[in-house]
């Protein structure tokens, strides 16, 4: 993955965490919710998932519960 | 019981048949994403593991195998599954060797719902064996689940797989092994 391809993703999930809003039914954004928003909004051809944003992503993305 | 004595965190005395818990030094590591949550009381012991953190499997692939981190001395081994995407099947692996949808109850055979909130996985108990496939009647309730539960140890594993036509799924798994 070129780095110019991660710095892409990496801002495609910073704007779903930045952009979520809690209800009774998710109370918190967690890392299924995360890559849920991705796959769903986003061509998510390397297939990457909780794992590849833990090691690759900033704070707070890397430390969303499970 | 006259005098001074010693309590546990729920007020009741220690005795010999309520010891003190033993103290112990964990090492080693957890994969990346693993969340253990620990609980002791009176009645059960449980460890839950993540063991699948938001993986992405695409349309008829699967999760590949999945080790469930068990040891064999549980009590009972349940699997949490969050998906976004249906229908979807869950496979575990018994320590004979068959890695089927049948070795787990209930049974999510191309499962038509999907489970998006943390709170609310598919839950599923493994039984350690294909009732249907080992010479046994499939198990209709919960309780006769629990009652024919076989042990699985290290080496065994749990799959999911996503029978959706076309879109990628968004996957977790969570292990909670149980001691009674």
């Amino acid at each position: 993955m070129t780095e110019e391809r991660k710095q892409e993703i990496i801002t495609s999930l910073q704007g779903a965490y930045d952009t979520f809003q809690p209800t009774d039914e998710e109370p918190e954004l967690t890392m299924f919710g995360l890559i849920s928003r991705y796959n769903a909004t986003s061509q998510n051809t390397e297939l990457i998932g909780g794992d590849w944003v833990i090691q690759n992503c900033p704070e707070p993305l890397c430390s969303l519960p499970s | 019981m006259g005098g001074k004595y010693l309590v546990d965190q729920y007020g009741d005395p220690i005795t010999s048949e309520n010891p003190l818990p033993v103290s112990a030094t964990l090492t080693g590591s957890l994969p990346a994403g693993s969340n253990v949550v620990g609980k002791v009381n009176k009645n059960a012991r449980y460890i839950l593991t993540t063991i699948l953190n938001a993986g992405t499997v695409a349309a008829g692939q699967n999760t590949g195998n999945i080790s469930i981190g068990a040891d064999g001395t549980e009590s009972e081994v349940w699997l949490y599954v969050n998906i976004d995407k249906q229908p979807w099947s869950l496979s575990a692996r018994t320590m004979n060797g068959a890695a089927l949808t049948t070795c787990l109850f209930p049974e999510y055979n191309s499962h038509a719902n999907t489970y998006t909130q943390s709170q609310q996985p598919a839950t599923a108990l493994i039984l350690g064996s294909s009732p249907v496939n080992q010479g046994l009647t499939a198990p209709t309730t919960i309780s006769q689940a629990k009652d024919m539960i076989l042990p699985i140890d290290a080496t065994e594993y749990c799959r999911v797989i996503n029978n959706h036509a076309t879109d990628s799924a968004t996957i977790t798994i969570k292990a909670l092994r149980v001691w009674r």
